[in-house]
């Protein structure tokens, strides 16, 4: 398995970070696993697990700040940060593109490609 | 054992998908149907008669809200629990003016979404203690201001005329938006309301309407400290 077929999936326990875990779980090719952002471990498990894309929900960033994000991304910037939103399906990856995701498909598409 | 039989309505594809799939890993509840706007949402409460209808806000063709009037109109038993990111106050009465039995923010966790739609089935209101104590609280000022015998027939609501309280100390949408801990563009939207209501142009006519007309009070500004 390459790193670039590991997922992460940050969250807050939100509902949509949640479902889409599980939506990703069932894809075949991708190992995904979750981590609750308030966790204090939360870097260390990052580091061990090694993804090569993480998503988080964009609510989340909001309500909790993206110091956590910018700190691994700043450790690894080859790791793709996927920002899924509940009010559009627009998805922005990294700060520098961004894409439209309508469906589950599309977003394994996205963490894939970039 | 009986299944919770869900509805899901939300344009929203993929957050569609992943609130089924939560629901599906959940032996107690089933989504019997999706629709992606407020008139599939009607069409498909009326064939699939689901126990509860999760309906968001903001849909093209016809909103959540439209759609919740006119299902309840139709299906007076219907459970109606609004989910949407939304937490602006006149959504939220406008959802329960329109006959919703909850009203819950996408940002609640699984299983305190879970709970909460268990707790409709028992007669129980869907909603969060914040947005319940907003809810009470708006049922306070009503009754205080019939008590007072207050009206000023101009048609704004309260929190409208709380943003133009705003706009009257010269404060900018962000800055409006911070203080009443609302989204920039809900605070465009609420102006926009405040003009058309008023048949104003502009923002300055507005504050200046409200002052004149005595629909706000002004809200003193804070004295720098030495």
């Amino acid at each position: 398995m390459v790193a670039g077929e590991r997922v992460l999936v940050l969250h807050y326990k939100s509902l949509f970070a949640q479902g889409i875990e599980r939506l990703l779980t069932k894809v075949k090719g991708l190992q995904v696993e979750s981590l609750e952002l308030e966790r204090d471990d939360v870097l260390e498990k990052v580091r061990r697990f090694q993804p090569g894309a993480i998503i988080v929900d964009v609510e989340d960033i909001r309500a909790f700040g993206d110091g956590l994000v910018l700190q691994i991304l700043r450790e690894d910037p080859r790791i793709r940060v996927v920002c899924l939103s509940t009010t559009d399906s627009k998805v922005d990856i990294y700060d520098r593109h961004q894409t439209v995701v309508g469906n589950t498909e599309e977003l394994v598409k996205a963490v894939q490609v970039g | 054992m009986s299944q919770l039989r869900v509805l899901l309505v939300d344009d929203q594809v993929l957050f569609r998908e992943a609130i089924a799939n939560l629901i599906s890993s959940r032996e107690d509840m089933v989504v019997v149907g999706e629709a992606g706007d407020g008139a599939e949402a009607v069409e498909k409460a009326r064939v699939l008669k689901p126990d509860i209808i999760l309906m968001d806000i903001r849909m093209p063709r016809m909103d959540g809200l439209e759609a919740t009037r006119r299902i309840k109109e139709e299906m007076p038993q219907a459970n109606i629990v609004i989910l949407t990111v939304s937490d602006d106050d006149d959504d939220l009465f406008e959802a329960i003016k329109s006959g919703a039995i909850g009203y819950l923010l996408k940002s609640l966790k699984a299983e305190s979404l879970f709970e909460r739609l268990k707790g409709v089935l028992h007669g129980e209101a869907a909603l969060s203690p914040l947005l319940a104590t907003r809810v009470l609280e708006e049922f306070a000022r009503l009754k205080r201001r019939r008590g007072n015998g207050e009206e000023d027939g101009s048609g704004l609501t309260d929190r409208e005329k709380e943003v133009i309280q705003y706009v009257i100390n010269g404060k900018s949408n962000k800055e409006i938006a911070s203080a009443l801990s609302i989204a920039e563009s809900t605070v465009k939207r609420h102006l926009h309301n405040i003009l058309e209501k008023l048949h104003l142009q502009n923002r300055a006519q507005a504050a200046a309407y409200a002052v004149r007309k005595g629909l706000v009070e002004e809200i003193p500004e804070k004295k720098p400290t030495d």
